[in-house]
């Protein structure tokens, strides 16, 4: 066996061991406490969501701070207890349905007027939260949320469809989910670009 | 050129962690960088020639943005390098052998190492990712 070979095999065990996606997939099915990180960029019109998870033990007090926020999640409106657990990243805890804790943790960075990165604040990222997101849910339906908006796109997307369009404050917003989401039971990377979109015919629109 | 982001996380996604955790040292860390990386594709106005054009550019803004995390303090090494490999499965002892000695090497040699072993980029292609001379 070549040299490269060798090397390629080694560091497709890496690459092959950390499944962004699938993490969170396994999360979710083993404890329906979350504990996701993500990372968000603000842009002008545009930015993209990609998250990951972190299998790190929760500890419920860290020693940070702790406040109350109203946030949009999953097309509700939840109050939920902030916890600053290391610099510039925050854990929010909420009740579910069941009245069950679930907690989501992020951090982010977004830009100043002068073009400057500097971290989110809580308040930021608890904001993002409201944006558009997809999930599937343990009876295998498939929701799109923004806000308090949400479209269940579960036959679409079983179709193989992966660009929605909706109308929501005002403007359109043109999504476009990882056509590998079908191979993945409960998380999805997407894009979210406001309109106008020259290809807008392309898209499924929801409202 | 431009092409849709999620064909890049596609087709990328893993290469880009592995590069990058060739420079961390961190999976977590390079789950952020293979992140940032894409973040920075999606709202870049960049203009590229063609699919290797924007390769090279992702990896060229992932290891940069590796060696920025590797410089700061707190994010470095959440968990210990030893016991993150233990949890990778090596279909053979002397692939735990090998990754562990790659590891060892000092960060200037292993990405060039890897850049030419495992994503079959020439001299020429890693120097100008590594925006470094041919020589060295």
């Amino acid at each position: 066996m070549m040299n490269k070979e060798k090397y390629k095999r080694t560091f497709d065990t890496l690459a092959s061991s950390e499944r962004f996606s699938l993490e969170v997939t396994e999360m979710k099915k083993e404890n329906k406490t979350k504990h996701v990180y993500s990372r968000i960029a603000a842009a002008a019109a545009a930015f993209v969501l990609v998250i990951s998870a972190s299998t790190a033990a929760y500890a419920s007090d860290l020693g940070g701070i702790r406040t109350m926020f109203t946030m949009w999640i999953n097309g509700e409106q939840q109050n939920a207890t902030v916890t600053s657990s290391r610099d510039h990243e925050y854990e929010f805890t909420y009740k579910d349905a069941d009245g069950k804790d679930v907690t989501v943790g992020g951090d982010g960075v977004t830009t100043d007027e002068n073009g400057n990165e500097r971290p989110m604040t809580a308040s930021e990222i608890a904001e993002t939260f409201g944006d558009t997101a997809v999930d599937r849910d343990d009876n295998g339906k498939v929701y799109l949320t923004y806000k308090n908006l949400k479209f269940d796109i579960t036959s679409a997307v079983n179709a193989g469809k992966t660009k929605f369009v909706f109308t929501a404050d005002g403007k359109e917003h043109y999504v476009t989910i990882d056509d590998t989401a079908n191979e993945s039971i409960g998380s999805y990377s997407l894009s979210d670009c406001v309109g106008p979109n020259e290809d807008a015919s392309d898209y499924e629109a929801l409202n | 050129m431009r092409q849709p982001v999620e064909q890049l996380m596609k087709a990328y996604q893993s290469h880009l962690f592995v590069a990058a955790f060739n420079v961390c040292k961190d999976a977590e860390d390079a789950k952020d960088v293979v992140q940032d990386t894409f973040i920075q594709y999606h709202t870049s106005t960049k203009d590229f020639t063609d699919e290797q054009h924007i390769r090279a550019w992702l990896f060229r803004v992932a290891l940069n943005r590796a060696k920025d995390i590797n410089r700061s303090f707190w994010r470095k090494h959440k968990v210990s390098l030893e016991d993150y490999t233990e949890t990778l499965p090596f279909t053979k002892p002397a692939d735990h052998d090998l990754f562990d000695a790659v590891m060892q090497l000092p960060e200037k040699y292993h990405i060039v190492i890897h850049l030419f072993y495992y994503e079959d980029y020439r001299i020429h292609e890693i120097a100008d990712i590594l925006k470094s001379a041919k020589a060295t």
